[in-house]
């Protein structure tokens, strides 16, 4: 099963072309076939006619004038003789047998007859059936050095067979009969040019006891056909396969735009929608599909337009309880008061970056890397911690510079808050990207919390967070960030303890 | 002498809270809800300092901003809920002096304040429009507080060698001791054998590609300080 093809493009591609080439099998059999009991029909039946004509004029002729008759009627493609003795010889085919039964129906009385040989002989001039003088018993004989008869086997042939029992009872002898040399026919194409015969000898005994021998040569219907039909048969599969493959192709090509669609869906819900042409079906898929992505957008949209302004309105009353907490005396309970507003203003002012954060206002710019590194350590440095860094020199990325600064600035932030006090930033490239790797030796985070922590709100250790003043949104910023640059920011434990933070960002974007 | 502020917010509440804590510091405090009347008190009264809201109902803070840098000296002080960098640096485009974000802590507008007076009182506010600093292929962005090279690549810096590069391009081909290098980056006084300034430069010339010899940019003046050796287009 593994040959098969795993495209719908390609199974139906696939399927289309069995079924075409199966139904042109049958196609070209039935026309074989048919043509063939058409022509075996006709000249069989001529030759059943004849025989039997032959026979009733010779029975009811006056003995006297038999030889004179014999001589009239002795007229191609039917070579007549008179016998007195009885050939033994005999075919007992079934073919030999319908043929004697056709013959019969024919006559006016029943007589006894005889069918001594059905062979297939090569003529050596293709438009006379009865080239071998009187007398001679073999038809073979009668052509030397043509290429010798192949035996008839007209019983076990199975399109003669076929054709036989399939035919009405009037024309299955002699269709038979046709049919077998069309078998032999086939099996013998270089003698295409001189056109094969087919002779049937038989012989009958009148009622006075004399014995007729008689020869009737069956010549072949045109033998050019098949090939011309092949060739047409080949030509209407091929262009058959070529219509299917490009209505395949038309169908299947939407589907995979909008498998493409859906993935890339999580990632930008910005981006444009998809093309709604194609077959209805398809077409209405992808306009479902675009339906959904604005439904998305907009419940998105909405969601953070709610936070933004709840985060907003929160300032206002914020800046004025600082202006009036500035009325009241210096001491303990101002101080915690202020602290409190702080936290409350740290909260609004990262969630609202976070709803910022994959937003494209700003424009991409060359950034120098190391510069813009050591501008953060410089920062950090001031909020009490060692930053060691190996950066590569003259490293550049294209970025938004702010959002850059503000995704680097949280995890380097991040290093400095839970990770004992070193910092260590370096870079490497790795194929299309630029790593930028911070490290520190802190106590890292639980393996079942490495993707949690991306969430917004998510923090390890509740406790410790609310001590350094984390909001929980650090790391999701800068996640947002990234992914809007094309990168990712993903987390690690170094062994021997601490966290690896990793942002990936595409060289060349 | 007393300085006099206007101060334009469409939130009374936050308005009077002002008020009073400006007045309490010694300051004549004249206010404003909106577009209309700022420009009524600035045509009745001499105003030293106009502290704008950003996000005022009506007309935009924005262009109020920009008329008024256009029209008048007067320095502005940029207040606004966004809190947004880009924010930040369009309100310094629109011409504003200062800015600073809701919520803010009040000491800091007061020092903000404070700041923007005595710059204005030496004489120093005709310099600030110039929002870029062309010099030698480089361009120092005043507002974004970044360098950016001849490619276009931009090139942070930490905020006191920023400020020792502002310094030293506003004042290009002049001595800057370094206690007066020192009062821009950190505000503070040198001591004897502070090596602060010495560093921070070592690491603008890496930055400037500079190697401190002949053709240096910021060339050291033995026993005097720094100067920058080049000619600086100012550029609004």
């Amino acid at each position: 099963m593994k040959f098969l093809p795993r495209t719908l493009f390609g199974q139906l591609v696939l399927s289309l072309c069995l079924g075409l080439l199966a139904a042109q099998a049958v196609g070209i059999w039935l026309t074989l076939s048919d043509r063939a009991r058409f022509g075996d029909g006709l000249l069989g039946a001529f030759a059943a006619q004849r025989i039997a004509g032959v026979i009733t004029i010779l029975d009811e002729a006056d003995p006297g004038d038999r030889a004179r008759l014999v001589h009239a009627l002795n007229v191609p493609p039917t070579h007549v003789s008179l016998s007195n003795t009885w050939d033994p010889s005999s075919d007992d085919g079934e073919v030999a047998r319908s043929f004697i039964e056709h013959v019969q129906q024919q006559l006016d009385k029943p007589v006894t007859l005889q069918v001594t040989s059905i062979k297939r002989a090569e003529p050596r001039r293709r438009d006379d059936g009865t080239l071998p003088p009187p007398g001679d018993a073999a038809p073979q004989g009668a052509a030397p050095g043509v290429s010798p008869p192949v035996e008839q086997q007209p019983a076990s042939a199975p399109a003669g067979s076929a054709a036989a029992a399939s035919s009405s009872a009037a024309n299955s002898s002699v269709a038979a009969i046709s049919a077998a040399s069309n078998t032999d026919r086939r099996s013998n194409r270089h003698a295409r040019l001189s056109q094969p015969v087919v002779f049937v000898t038989g012989q009958a005994r009148l009622s006075d006891g004399t014995i007729v021998q008689f020869r009737h040569s069956l010549p072949e219907p045109g033998i050019d056909g098949p090939i011309r039909l092949l060739g047409l048969l080949v030509f209407l599969g091929l262009s058959v396969a070529l219509l299917s493959a490009w209505a395949v192709r038309r169908l299947t090509q939407p589907l995979a735009s909008l498998a493409e669609a859906a993935t890339g869906l999580a990632q930008n819900l910005d981006r444009p929608p998809l093309p709604e042409n194609g077959p209805r079906e398809v077409a209405l898929a992808a306009r479902a599909f675009n339906a959904m992505q604005r439904d998305f957008k907009r419940t998105l949209d909405t969601r953070a337009q709610a936070l933004a302004a709840v985060s907003h309105d929160l300032r206002m009353p914020i800046t004025r309880l600082r202006l009036r907490l500035e009325r009241l005396d210096e001491g303990e309970l101002r101080d915690k008061m202020d602290g409190d507003l702080t936290e409350m203003d740290t909260m609004i002012g990262n969630t609202l970056e976070y709803l910022r954060a994959g937003s494209i206002i700003e424009k991409a710019c060359k950034i120098d890397l190391e510069a813009l590194i050591e501008s953060i350590t410089e920062d950090i440095t001031a909020l009490g911690a060692t930053v060691r860094q190996h950066v590569q020199n003259g490293a550049l990325v294209t970025a938004r510079p702010l959002a850059l600064r503000r995704c680097l600035t949280n995890l380097m932030d991040n290093a400095r808050r839970y990770g004992g006090g070193t910092v260590e930033v370096s870079t490497v490239e790795q194929g299309k990207f630029l790593l930028i790797i911070v490290e520190d030796r802190g106590p890292g985070i639980p393996p079942s919390e490495l993707e949690r922590v991306f969430e917004p709100y998510v923090r390890v250790e509740v406790s410790r967070a609310r001590h350094t003043g984390g909001t929980g949104l650090g790391l999701a910023i800068a996640r947002t960030i990234a992914r809007s640059h094309g990168g990712e920011v993903t987390l690690e434990n170094r062994p021997g303890g601490g966290t690896k933070a990793t942002l990936s960002l595409p060289m060349h974007a | 002498m007393e300085k006099t502020i206007l101060i334009v917010d469409d939130d009374a509440e936050l308005r009077q809270l002002l008020h009073e804590y400006f007045t309490e510091r010694g300051y004549a405090v004249l206010l404003a809800d909106g577009g209309g009347q700022m420009w009524e008190q600035l045509k009745d009264n001499d105003v030293e300092l106009v502290i704008l809201d950003l996000m005022l109902p009506g007309e935009d803070g924005l262009s109020l901003c920009r008329q008024l840098s256009t029209q008048s000296s007067i320095p502005i002080l940029m207040l606004t809920a966004r809190g947004d960098e880009m924010d930040r640096i369009v309100g310094l485009e629109m011409g504003a002096d200062d800015y600073l974000h809701k919520p803010f802590i009040p000491r800091e507008l007061l020092a903000r304040v404070k700041n923007i007076l005595r710059r204005t009182g030496e004489g120093q506010s005709e310099q600030r429009n110039a929002r870029a600093l062309h010099f030698s292929g480089w361009t120092l962005d005043v507002d974004a507080r970044h360098l950016v090279d001849s490619a276009g690549v931009i090139v942070s810096l930490p905020a006191g060698e920023f400020r020792i590069l502002k310094t030293l391009a506003e004042n290009p081909n002049r001595v800057l001791t370094r206690d007066q290098l020192l009062d821009v980056s950190s505000g503070r006084e040198a001591g004897p054998f502070d090596r602060t300034i010495d560093v921070m430069i070592s690491r603008l010339r890496r930055r400037l590609r500079d190697d401190g010899g002949d053709a240096a940019l910021i060339k050291t003046i033995r026993s005097e300080g720094y100067l920058l050796a080049t000619k600086v287009e100012r550029r609004a």
